[in-house]
C-alpha cells in the first residue's frame, strides 16, 4: 500500500444532519454522520461496511457533494473542497471524483443510446470534439469495461442490455473523465450472483491498471475483504472500527464488528449458530445531536457505565487497525 | 475453510452435530445447547427420511406464453420434499426457481401455464384439485413467504387484522379468539403482542418479515415455501430470523422449500440443495455434498462466485458470460456457452440427471464420459 503518499480525498470530523420533522415547536434532527474521519489514498480501495441506515451512502454522497456536510472538513488533495470548487468550479471537482450507483436500471437515461451516455461526459469534461475522435474514445472505453463487440453495444439502448452490462456502461461513463476517485455505492448488490464477481474483478483491474482509488460502499463484508485493502465498519453514523481488511475481518475487536462477522452465513458452519452472545436485544437507535455515549451501547454485551456517557475516542491497536470502543480506552 | 469432512450420504443432518466442531472458527465460543439441538433435530430428520415424501413434483414444466414464443421457465423438473426436511433451491434470476414455487401452490397466472407434469401433495395432485379443495390446501397445508415483506403486507390495515384474516377465513373461530391467537403468534416470532394494532410502515424490515412468517405459521402448515425471505435484510437481522425460524421448525416440524440465490446461507441451513439453470434441475444432493463436491460445472462456478469471509483470499473467477435466454435455447446442454469444459457432445445432446453418489445427482456429460472411460 502506498500510505506514504498524500491522501487524495479525506474527511475530517464530518457531521451531517437531516431534518426529520420540521415542526416549528419541536424540530427533530437526525444525525446521519457523526465525527467521521477517513483518508483515501491513490490507487487503493477503502470499503465502508454497515447495515442499512448506517450512513455509508451518506458518506459517499458527501464526497461527491450531492449532499453538503454540516460540520467538519472534506479535503481534496489537502484543499477543502468548498475552496477547490469556488476556485476551479464544480465541474472540475466532478471530473476528479465520479460515482457509480446501485441501480444500473435507474442510472442510465433510457431514451439515449449507449454511445451518447458515454460521449456526453467526454464532450463536457474532456472537450473531445469531432465525431471520429469521440467514436474512437467511446469504443475504447467500452472495450476497457469488457463490453465486446463495442461497435454493437454503442448503438444499443439501455433496455437492450442486462443488469451487469448496464453496470459496465455506468463504469465506462465514470472512467470517461479519467477520474482519480470512483465512489461505488453498492455497485453489485442489484446484480445476479454470477455477474457480481465479473464487476468486482473489473473494478480490481481498473484499480491496479489505472491507479484509480475506490470508495466501495457495501453491506457485504465478504466482498469488502475481497475487493478492498482497507475496510471501515460503520454503525449509526459512526465509524467504529477500521484498518487493514484482514485485520478487521479476521481479528475484529469492536463488539459490533464481532456481531457482524458472526452473522455472516458460512457453509460448513452448522445451522442454529446462535449469535445472541454477541448482542443484547435492543432497537437500533436514531442518533440525534443531543445523543451521548457510544451508539452501540444499548446492544453491546460488554457495555459499561461510561459507554452511555461519552463517545469513545479513537484507539490505535496496530499499525493499520483502529477502533472506537471504551474497552480499549486506558485508565 | 480448508477442512472438508466427508459425510455419509443420507445421514447428513445426523452427523452435523459431530462435524460442527471441525468447522468452528478459532475464537468463536462453542455453544453446547446448539449442538444438542442439532443432534435432536438430526435424529428426527433421519427417522423421517424413510417416510413418504410430503411433496412430490414429477416432470413439471411451466411455460410463459410470450409474443415471441414459449419460454419454458421450468423444464421437466422432478423433486420431492420429505416431512421435516429443508430443501434449498438455488440459481440466478430467471432460472425458474420462483416460478416453481408459485406452481406448487398453484398460484401461477397467465401467461404462465403448466404444460406437463404432476405435483403430488400427500398423493393428491394439486393440479387437478377443485376450487374448494384447493382453498383447503392453500395455507392449511402449504404457506408462502415472499422476499419483499413490505409488498406482502397491506399498508392500510393493521397487522393484527392481517394475521387474523387467515384464521377467520380458514377456521370457524370467534373474532376475539382469533385476536388472542394472533397475539400469541406474534409472541412466537419474537414481537410484542401490542404490535397487533401497528401498521406495516411502523415496523422495521426485520419485524415485517417476522409478521409475514407469523402469518405463514398461523394454520400450522406442513410445508412453508420461502422465496428469498431474507434477501432484503441486513445480515444480523437475517441471522436472527433464521435462528428463530429453525427454533419454530423444531417445535412444529414443518418442511421448508427455501429459495434463494445466496448459496452460502443455503449451505448452512438446508438438508438438500437443488441447483437450477435455465429452468432445469442440473444438480441435486445433500447440502454438504453439493457444496464441497459439486459435480456440475455451473454449481462449481456458482460456489466460486462468493468471496468468503475466512477462506483464502485468492482471485475468484465465477462464471463467464450471461444467463441463457429462454426464447433462444440451444440444442444440447443449456450451459454449453458458459461452460469452461464443454466438448462436442454438449452441443448435440441434452444431458440427463445421473447418479453421482447415492442421493446425489447431476446432469452433465462429463460425468457419463468419466464413468464410461
Amino acid at each position: 500500500m502506498t500510505q506514504s503518499q498524500e491522501p487524495i480525498v479525506s474527511m475530517r470530523g464530518v457531521v451531517k444532519d437531516f431534518p426529520v420533522s420540521q415542526s416549528f415547536f419541536k424540530p427533530t434532527v437526525m444525525r446521519a454522520l457523526n465525527d467521521v474521519s477517513f483518508d483515501l489514498y491513490p490507487g487503493e480501495a477503502l470499503a465502508i461496511v454497515g447495515e442499512s441506515g448506517s450512513g455509508k451512502s451518506t458518506s459517499a454522497r458527501i464526497l461527491s457533494q450531492i449532499y453538503q456536510h454540516n460540520e467538519g472538513e472534506v479535503l481534496y488533495k489537502g484543499t477543502p473542497i468548498r475552496d477547490y470548487m469556488s476556485e476551479h468550479g464544480q465541474r472540475a471537482y466532478a471530473r476528479k471524483v465520479q460515482m457509480i450507483f446501485q441501480d444500473p436500471f435507474g442510472s442510465l437515461n433510457p431514451v439515449h443510446r449507449i454511445f451518447y451516455q458515454i460521449a456526453r461526459p467526454l464532450q463536457l469534461h474532456q472537450g473531445i470534439k469531432g465525431r471520429k475522435a469521440l467514436r474512437a474514445r467511446v469504443l475504447e472505453l467500452l472495450r476497457t469495461v469488457g463490453l465486446n463487440p463495442a461497435e454493437d453495444t454503442a448503438l444499443k439502448f439501455p433496455h437492450e442490455l442486462s443488469g451487469g452490462q448496464r453496470q459496465r456502461v455506468a463504469i465506462a461513463r465514470a472512467l470517461a473523465v479519467e477520474p482519480d476517485v470512483i465512489l461505488a455505492d453498492e455497485p453489485i448488490s442489484m446484480l445476479d450472483v454470477s455477474i457480481r464477481l465479473g464487476i468486482l474483478n473489473l473494478m480490481l483491474d481498473l484499480k491496479e491498471q489505472h491507479g484509480i482509488a475506490f470508495l466501495y460502499i457495501t453491506h457485504d463484508i465478504a466482498t469488502a475483504r475481497y475487493f478492498a485493502e482497507r475496510t471501515a465498519v460503520m454503525y449509526v453514523g459512526h465509524l467504529v472500527e477500521w484498518g487493514d481488511s484482514d485485520a478487521v475481518t479476521q481479528n475484529p475487536q469492536h463488539p459490533y464488528t464481532q456481531l457482524l462477522i458472526a452473522a455472516v452465513p458460512e457453509p460448513g458452519e452448522q445451522r442454529n449458530r446462535d449469535i445472541s452472545q454477541y448482542q443484547n436485544k435492543a432497537d437500533i437507535p436514531m442518533w440525534q445531536p443531543e445523543s451521548t455515549g457510544c451508539p452501540f451501547a444499548e446492544r453491546c454485551p460488554k457495555a459499561m457505565a461510561v459507554c452511555r456517557e461519552t463517545l469513545p475516542p479513537t484507539r490505535q491497536l496496530a499499525e493499520q487497525h483502529f477502533v472506537r470502543c471504551h474497552l480499549f480506552t486506558d485508565d | 475453510m480448508t477442512t472438508r469432512s466427508q459425510t455419509e450420504p443420507g445421514s447428513v443432518v445426523a452427523t452435523s452435530a459431530g462435524a460442527n466442531g471441525a468447522f468452528n472458527n478459532p475464537g468463536r465460543a462453542e455453544n453446547k445447547s446448539e449442538q444438542k439441538r442439532d443432534g435432536q433435530y438430526g435424529a428426527i430428520a433421519s427417522l423421517q427420511s424413510s417416510a413418504e415424501p410430503l411433496l412430490d413434483i414429477r416432470n413439471l414444466s411451466v411455460d410463459y406464453v410470450t409474443p415471441n414464443g414459449f419460454a419454458r421457465a421450468v423444464n421437466n423438473v422432478s423433486l420431492s420434499i420429505r416431512p421435516g426436511e429443508t430443501l434449498g433451491l438455488a440459481g440466478e434470476s430467471g432460472c425458474g426457481k420462483s416460478t416453481l414455487a408459485f406452481a406448487v401452490a398453484r398460484l401461477h397466472k397467465p401467461p404462465a401455464l403448466i404444460s406437463e407434469g404432476q405435483i403430488l401433495y400427500q398423493n393428491r395432485d394439486v393440479l387437478t384439485m377443485k376450487p374448494r379443495e384447493l382453498r383447503r390446501f392453500r395455507w392449511n397445508e402449504v404457506s408462502l413467504v415472499f422476499q419483499s415483506a413490505m409488498n406482502s403486507l397491506n399498508p392500510v390495515i393493521t397487522i393484527g387484522e392481517q394475521i387474523i384474516d387467515v384464521l377467520l377465513a380458514h377456521q370457524k373461530i370467534r373474532y376475539d379468539d382469533a385476536w388472542s391467537r394472533g397475539e400469541s403468534l406474534l409472541k412466537t416470532v419474537g414481537i410484542h403482542p401490542s404490535r397487533m394494532s401497528s401498521f406495516a410502515h411502523q415496523l422495521s424490515g426485520g419485524m415485517r418479515q417476522r409478521v409475514v412468517i407469523a402469518i405463514a405459521l398461523a394454520l400450522q402448515p406442513k410445508l412453508i415455501i420461502m422465496d428469498e425471505p431474507t434477501t432484503a435484510l441486513d445480515v444480523v437481522v437475517e441471522r436472527e430470523i433464521m435462528d428463530e425460524l429453525y427454533q419454530l421448525k423444531d417445535r412444529f416440524g414443518f418442511s421448508i422449500l427455501f429459495i434463494s440465490h445466496d448459496l452460502s446461507l443455503m449451505g448452512e441451513i438446508a438438508d438438500r440443495i437443488g441447483i437450477m439453470y435455465g429452468g432445469k434441475l442440473v444438480e441435486l444432493g445433500p447440502a454438504r455434498e453439493v457444496f464441497y463436491h459439486p459435480s456440475h460445472p455451473y454449481t462449481q462456478g456458482l460456489i466460486n462466485s462468493f468471496p468468503t469471509i475466512h477462506g483464502p483470499k485468492d482471485r475468484l473467477h465465477g462464471i463467464a458470460g450471461n444467463p441463457i435466454n429462454l426464447l433462444e435455447t440451444p440444442t444440447g446442454c443449456y450451459f454449453q456457452e458458459r461452460c469452461p469444459r464443454a466438448f462436442p457432445l454438449c452441443h448435440q445432446r441434452e444431458p440427463e440427471l445421473i447418479q453421482v453418489k447415492p442421493l446425489h445427482q447431476a446432469a452433465c456429460h462429463e460425468l457419463t464420459e468419466e464413468s464410461s472411460s
